[in-house]
């Protein structure tokens, strides 16, 4: 009993990173209608940039800019140079850019970063705390907190500026934001580049924890996306709970069943939602949206 | 339907496709970067991607799922073949079976979804596999099954590249017929009505979920009997078979080559096949993977920008077809796919 | 009593805290042209979605004579004669404009290619676009799109069609050859949900006109009596008929 807790305690902890990462598919999937492969591949590239920059002597704080900047170009680049052109486009060629846009960017890694693992130090050192009776790295705070902020900033933006509002018209009705002069295009840019900087935040705080390599994407971004399902996939902040979720599972099953069945069952974990449940746990049937 | 132009222009088509495969072995024996084996791959990988011209491209759902039905094709044929002693052939059947099956449940769960769920629930589910088949006693974990036997035909064992090619062309030319048959059916028609507008197909009378899931267990029965031939011609399987990768690799087959068209799939797999041959010998097989990768990407993005119809649309833009409809009405198609 | 064409009985649809649709009960006994209108968010497009099973009500039923719609996909009850057009026009760019309409006809009547062949060329001629039968829908002009929408609905020898702002973004002549249109079919006994902006020409043409607000049925009753009701007048109507006096 008291180790399922402290694994509790660690996956709420170890889940906030794919919270963050869900919370950034979910905005993107209400204000295009796009699943955005590419989401798993910015954490990699977030986390990535900030630990060979560290690794090349650059502050954490620098290391940290670097980085957002990094992931938030390419996301800015992968809208207005990719998924704007094909205007027009149904879903299915939308979707299969975004595939195209994430094995390009981990082969772009590849080549430039390598193969290898690279390490980044903690943000305050080899610190631990003791909580609930569970020894954990500090770097677990800083993921929680970091999630906070996150997820605080991305609500004040939605609720409380002219790009939230225009964000939240084009994810309600399309047609009816354009006659009101919001522009879709102009807003699924600032959405995309929103969840690509969400996505870079993850994987700083997540580096320190799990060295990034450049195939890493893809594990991260599927529990990001199984974050966002969890949660409806068009309630962003449902998705934060889906990723609660996703960690506790992945931590319990790790200490409980085995490390090597941890990817079996997070992956079916999403396999099953997506089969049985896929409005998610928290959300309600919708109509497609036409 | 009613809009087939010609009845001897596909005939024709199959003719020269026939005339190809058959000479592609003297072409491929005698030029550099090709071998043999470069056209044992490309058999099974048009075969493996040509499920994805009906379901990705008249169906237009994407899925990321082939390669999951590839491998579970691939080790039902060496599980039953190495360990229970089955012919392989029987073993391909009962692979294709399974597949069928295993498409058919998924199919019947995830189109009672509306909305575009298939590629990331595909996608879990084969990396879910992958993941289990590195940790089943069964399945050999990560070093896989070897000592596949070679598939026979009338007593003749195909264990070398030219006969394997040949069954395994003649096998992709029946399923080329066969899908393009399926295509110019009733069926084909109404399939191509539930891409082009879901909503407007469930209010013509048309099973959009039934038809979906219809397209997804064809496609997983060529990717399994394709898994099959693989697993006896390399006479090995491991978990790698199932990654994203091999998924990623046929969906850019049928993106280059065409997803609205059978060619597409052929094309795609020479057009796929010629890259990776050229990253292996130009770059080196180190660094190939990761140019393999970038390449895959920017070609995907480019050919669904540039070429919607890909490679087999080609002939008609030359012939300026696509250039007539846009004169004649002023308006650029909404879907012009 | 017979069973109606259509009956909604006590339907209530809920989004997030809004109803949508509050204990709507609606009866059509066939034939004519039943008109809905009402502001936006007044439920039309809602009431629509639950008729053809797009959306689940919270509570109530839909038979459509007799049968239950309410848990049925849009596919079987179109198949029992409930064919509609779309606001956002929606037709198979992939196919040709005769097979368009030949596909849900054979579908519906199971019949051969010849016999469906003939038949649906007789309804683009009945819709005026009996020479546009190989091109695609794309080359058509807009009023000529929605008219081939039609000649799909009509394809499925509805019982009942419901018509999704048929009217919108339509240039005068092109709304006057839709409504006469509208009109033709009235005689072939079709019956017709007319859900539409233009608030004149529903007034016009329909032979009896429902009217929401708020997810509530505030009148239902002929043209004329609408236009007299004075609780529609200032829930809804007052602008619209103020501009044309």
């Amino acid at each position: 009993m008291h180790h399922v807790l402290s694994y509790v305690v660690i996956g709420l902890a170890g889940g906030c990173p794919y919270a963050v990462v869900g919370l950034g598919i979910s905005l993107v999937y209400q204000v295009s209608g796009v699943i955005n492969f590419a989401q798993g591949d910015f954490v990699m590239l977030g986390g990535l940039t900030y630990a060979v920059a560290g690794e090349a002597g650059l502050p954490a704080v620098v290391a940290a800019v670097v980085a957002l900047a990094v992931t938030a170009a390419c996301g800015a680049v992968l809208q207005v140079a990719v998924l704007a052109l094909a205007a027009g486009a149904g879903p299915d060629r939308l979707i299969t850019l975004t595939i195209g846009a994430s094995i390009l960017i981990q082969g772009l890694a590849l080549l430039w970063f390598g193969a290898d693992q690279h390490f980044a130090a903690p943000f305050s050192g080899d610190r631990e705390v003791r909580l609930l009776g569970v020894t954990l790295s500090d770097q677990y705070l800083w993921c929680a907190a970091v999630t906070l902020s996150a997820v605080v900033a991305v609500r004040l933006l939605l609720y409380r500026s002219s790009w939230g509002r225009g964000i939240r018209a084009v994810a309600a009705d399309r047609q009816t934001a354009r006659l009101v002069g919001v522009s879709p295009l102009w807003m699924a840019t600032v959405t995309l580049v929103l969840a690509a900087v969400l996505a870079g935040l993850a994987g700083i705080v997540i580096a320190p924890l799990q060295p990034p390599d450049a195939a890493v994407g893809l594990a991260l971004g599927l529990k990001g996306f199984t974050a966002a399902v969890l949660g409806g996939l068009s309630s962003p902040m449902g998705a934060i709970t889906g990723g609660l979720v996703v960690g506790v599972v992945e931590a319990v099953v790790t200490g409980v069943v085995s490390s090597g069945y941890r990817d079996v069952i997070v992956y079916g974990l999403l396999v099953a939602v997506l089969l049985l449940r896929p409005t998610g746990l928290l959300g309600r049937a919708v109509a497609e949206r036409v | 339907m009613t809009t087939m132009r010609s009845r001897t222009g596909p005939v024709m088509g199959f003719a020269v496709f026939a005339a190809v495969l058959l000479s592609v072995p003297a072409v491929f024996t005698r030029v550099p970067l090709y071998t043999m084996s470069t056209a044992v791959l490309m058999v099974l990988l048009a075969l493996a991607a040509l499920g994805l011209v009906p379901l990705a491209g008249r169906a237009r759902q994407v899925s990321l799922g082939q390669a999951a039905f590839y491998g579970i094709g691939g080790y039902t044929s060496a599980i039953l073949t190495t360990r229970y002693g089955l012919g392989g052939w029987w073993a391909l059947v009962a692979g294709a079976l399974l597949s069928a099956a295993v498409a058919w449940l998924l199919g019947s769960l995830i189109f009672r979804a509306q909305g575009h769920y298939l590629s990331l629930a595909t996608l879990a589910f084969g990396l879910a596999l992958a993941a289990l088949a590195t940790q089943l006693p069964m399945t050999g974990g990560n070093a896989g099954i070897t000592g596949v036997p070679a598939l026979s035909v009338l007593g003749i064992e195909l264990s070398d590249d030219l006969s394997m090619y040949y069954v395994f062309a003649g096998m992709l030319l029946v399923a080329t017929v066969a899908v393009q048959v399926l295509l110019r059916s009733f069926w084909g028609a109404a399939l191509t009505a539930a891409g082009d507008s879901p909503v407007a197909a469930a209010a013509s009378g048309v099973d959009v979920a039934g038809l979906r899931r219809t397209a997804f267990v064809v496609a997983a029965v060529l990717a399994s009997v394709a898994g099959s031939g693989y697993a006896c011609w390399y006479r090995y399987v491991d978990p790698g078979v199932l990654g994203l990768l091999s998924s990623v690799e046929l969906l850019v087959i049928v993106s280059v080559g065409g997803r609205d068209s059978v060619w597409g799939a052929p094309l795609g797999a020479l057009g796929v096949v010629t890259l990776t041959q050229l990253s292996k010998e130009q770059i080196g097989p180190a660094s190939g993977a990761s140019f393999e990768l970038t390449a895959y990407g920017v070609i995907l993005i480019l050919s669904l920008l540039l070429l919607p119809r890909g490679l087999a649309g080609l002939p008609a833009i030359l012939l300026g077809r696509w250039r007539r409809h846009r004169l004649t009405t002023g308006r650029i198609p909404r879907e012009a796919r | 009593m017979t069973a109606a064409l259509l009956e909604v009985s006590d339907v209530s649809v809920r989004f997030g805290g809004v109803w949508a649709l509050r204990n709507l009960s609606v009866r059509l006994d066939g034939g004519g042209i039943v008109g809905l209108i009402g502001a936006n968010g007044a439920g039309k497009t809602t009431l629509i979605n639950v008729v053809t099973g797009a959306v689940r009500p919270a509570q109530g039923r839909v038979l459509l004579d007799g049968h239950d719609l309410t848990a049925m996909t849009a596919h079987r009850a179109a198949r029992l004669g409930l064919a509609r057009t779309f606001q956002n026009i929606q037709l198979f760019g992939s196919l040709s404009v005769l097979d368009n309409v030949l596909m849900p006809y054979r579908i519906r009547h199971r019949s051969t290619l010849r016999q469906g062949r003939a038949r649906a060329l007789a309804l683009l001629e009945q819709v005026g676009l009996a020479d546009r039968a190989d091109g695609r829908p794309y080359e058509l002009a807009y009023g000529q799109q929605r008219r081939l929408e039609l000649a799909r609905a009509l394809a499925m020898a509805p019982r009942l069609i419901l018509l999704d702002e048929p009217l919108a973004g339509m240039a005068g002549r092109e709304s006057e050859e839709m409504l006469t249109l509208f009109g033709r079919l009235r005689e072939q006994r079709v019956t017709l949900l007319l859900v539409e902006h233009d608030v004149a020409s529903v007034l016009r043409i329909s032979d009896r006109v429902l009217v929401l607000d708020h997810g509530r049925l505030l009148a239902d009753a002929p043209a004329a009596e609408v236009v007299a009701n004075p609780a529609v007048r200032t829930a809804y109507l007052g602008d619209a008929m103020g501009a044309d006096d």
